[in-house]
């Protein structure tokens, strides 16, 4: 007796269903977005996927892919048909597996304004473009020990955060030629080593160069990395027990050559590109803050409308959780602005709004109420009532994860709060605050200032500090931190640091 | 699976088959339960084998859904399990 499985075998090596275990949903679908970039037509078909399979809920995520929520395994093979016909993949959910294997490539995060920023020294889609072709579905990168995160960018303020990539390249200028520098082995989750930001690589990177040089750890990462156990399974755990060194060696004797030496961070790193910011070309950008990545499927073909209409019909997500329209000429700026007031999108408040990030732990079953989603809508808007415009002039970046995996890097945020259920039996959340990450040329993760705190006062708390660093005088909550020890800041939130 | 895009049910016994879905990644164990249960008779027995930890518990939703019986789960070794499933 024989089933039928034609379908099933096209789709096995480049589409599944991720765990859910919240809300009801039990499965999830993360659509992979290459560089973050999709087309109007692209987005109203993934708003009719998510009203024909997942209730007309989607998320946005910190990796630029689309999350959509409650996919019966029944559907998935006509989902997965649908994405094929689209262009799309999505990851592949080998953490379901217990052993240390079946990890894949998951979407390399690019630049989301690449190509059109004034500020970039390269346009690094077509360099993306080699490695996802490359990547996707390839089954010689289908069973590592666990997921491989790259990330490459061209812009100034490093919005793709190298620092907590397994490898995350961006580009620099050397002896007058553009090229990449790289940063290894990061991570801030609680797999083995604990978090960890990446190091520099020391080499200078052509573009020429990129493709091997990422599949060359890509495939260090296969060969070498630890299988015992998933928690030692990260690229990170090899980086840390050879050191960036051998690994360099490694890679050079995989390349058949010598690499050029360069010692280089990036000055400025994990910044969004908010607001209205005008192109290279003319034409300007805009970033709707989305708060936490949530977007309706009626608003997702209200934004493609748009696009449609002002725009080149092109938008692309941040690593913010944001989405932007591009290539918007200045005189259909104010009507497209105008639009997506209407629709609840407004464009406008302080930087927070585009800076505020929140895992999806409502859904995977890790967290209780209120939700990091919840939670970072509910600060933000807290400290826009209690501070108005006071806050317009203020950089401040508030991840929150629901617990010590970290999807939303929280040890990396200028704050970050974990959740920590109350008991096994009170499906209730409490946070652990944390302050003073950073990524760039004073990278840091940062500290512990408070824990358990009751989510009613993690607003008071928080309003507390920001009210501290306005007065003192800050534009930078970043520098607010490192201008105070962690006992400091505890004490000025009158709580026992622990 | 077979290069021809068919998998085959072993036949343990007049009206007792195997399903080896092992390796596959969600949903693939659960929708493999669906077509194998969809062929066979009402009365027969599927004895299938997943090592994905999701599909432990999207394969008995499945066979409740279509509603048929689960007979037994067990635990073939620290990474695997057999789910038994009479279709109704």
């Amino acid at each position: 007796m024989e089933i039928e499985t034609d379908d099933l075998m096209r789709f096995m090596d480049r589409y599944s269903l991720g765990r859910d275990r919240g809300l009801g949903s039990h499965q999830f679908l993360r659509i992979k977005v290459p560089a973050g970039t999709l087309t109007s037509e692209q987005l109203r078909a993934i708003a009719q996927m998510s009203d024909d399979y997942g209730r007309g809920y989607t998320e946005i995520t910190d990796r630029q892919d689309i999350q959509l929520h409650w996919i019966e395994g029944e559907h998935a093979p006509k989902a997965f048909a649908r994405m094929e016909k689209l262009g799309f993949t999505t990851d592949k959910c080998g953490q379901a597996f217990p052993g240390a294997r079946y990890g894949d490539v998951r979407n390399i995060v690019v630049c989301p304004v690449a190509g059109v920023d004034r500020d970039e020294l390269i346009d690094v889609r077509p360099l993306a473009k080699k490695m996802n072709d490359f990547f996707i579905g390839n089954r010689d990168f289908l069973d590592m020990p666990k997921k491989f995160k790259i990330s490459i960018t061209g812009c100034d303020i490093r919005c793709t955060k190298p620092e907590v990539q397994d490898i995350g390249l961006f580009a620099v200028e050397h002896e007058g030629e553009v090229g990449f520098a790289a940063l290894i082995g990061g991570g801030v989750g609680a797999t083995q080593p604990g978090p960890r930001l990446a190091e520099p690589l020391g080499a200078f990177i052509k573009p020429s160069d990129v493709f091997d040089v990422t599949r060359a750890m890509a495939e260090i990462h296969r060969d070498h990395g630890n299988r015992e156990s998933k928690a030692k399974a990260r690229f990170k755990y090899l980086v840390a027990n050879w050191g960036v060194q051998q690994v360099r060696e490694k890679l050079e004797e995989k390349l058949g050559r010598k690499l050029e030496p360069l010692e280089v961070r990036p000055r400025i790193s994990g910044e969004e590109h908010s607001g209205i910011q005008e192109q290279k070309d003319g034409n300007y950008f805009i970033t709707i803050p989305l708060i936490g990545g949530i977007l309706s499927s009626e608003r997702m073909r209200r934004v493609s409308d748009i696009v449609d209409e002002f725009g080149s019909g092109e938008v692309r997500n941040t690593t913010f959780q944001n989405m932007i329209l591009v290539n918007i000429p200045q005189d259909g700026l104010e009507d497209a602005l105008k639009q997506l007031g209407d629709i609840d999108l407004p464009v406008r408040g302080p930087p927070l709004r585009w800076t505020a990030i929140g895992c999806a732990a409502d859904f995977c079953g890790k967290a209780a109420e209120p939700y990091p989603k919840q939670m970072a809508r509910g600060i933000v808007e807290h400290l826009e009532r209690r501070f108005g415009t006071a806050l317009d002039d203020l950089k401040l970046r508030l991840y929150v994860s629901g617990c010590p995996n970290d999807c939303c890097l929280r040890t990396t945020g200028d704050i970050g709060l974990m959740g920590i259920p109350v008991s096994a039996s009170e499906a209730r959340e409490l946070y652990h605050i944390y302050l003073g990450g950073r990524l760039g040329e004073k990278a840091q993760l940062s500290k512990l200032v408070a824990k358990k705190v009751d989510p009613e006062h993690v607003r008071d708390v928080i309003e507390r500090l920001v009210d501290y660093c306005l007065k003192e005088g800050f534009a930078d909550f970043a520098e607010f931190c490192a201008s105070h020890s962690a006992e400091e800041l505890g004490s000025m939130v009158q709580l026992e640091v622990k | 699976m077979t290069s021809h895009g068919k998998l085959g049910l072993e036949e343990l016994e007049k009206g007792r088959y195997a399903l080896d879905a092992l390796g596959y990644s969600c949903p693939y164990p659960e929708v493999l339960v669906r077509r194998a249960l969809k062929t066979l008779s009402s009365g027969d027995v599927l004895e299938v084998v997943t090592d994905n930890v999701p599909s432990f518990e999207t394969i008995l939703s499945a066979a409740d859904k279509l509603g048929c019986t689960v007979l037994e789960t067990t635990d073939v070794d620290k990474t695997s399990r057999k789910i038994i499933i009479k279709k109704g």
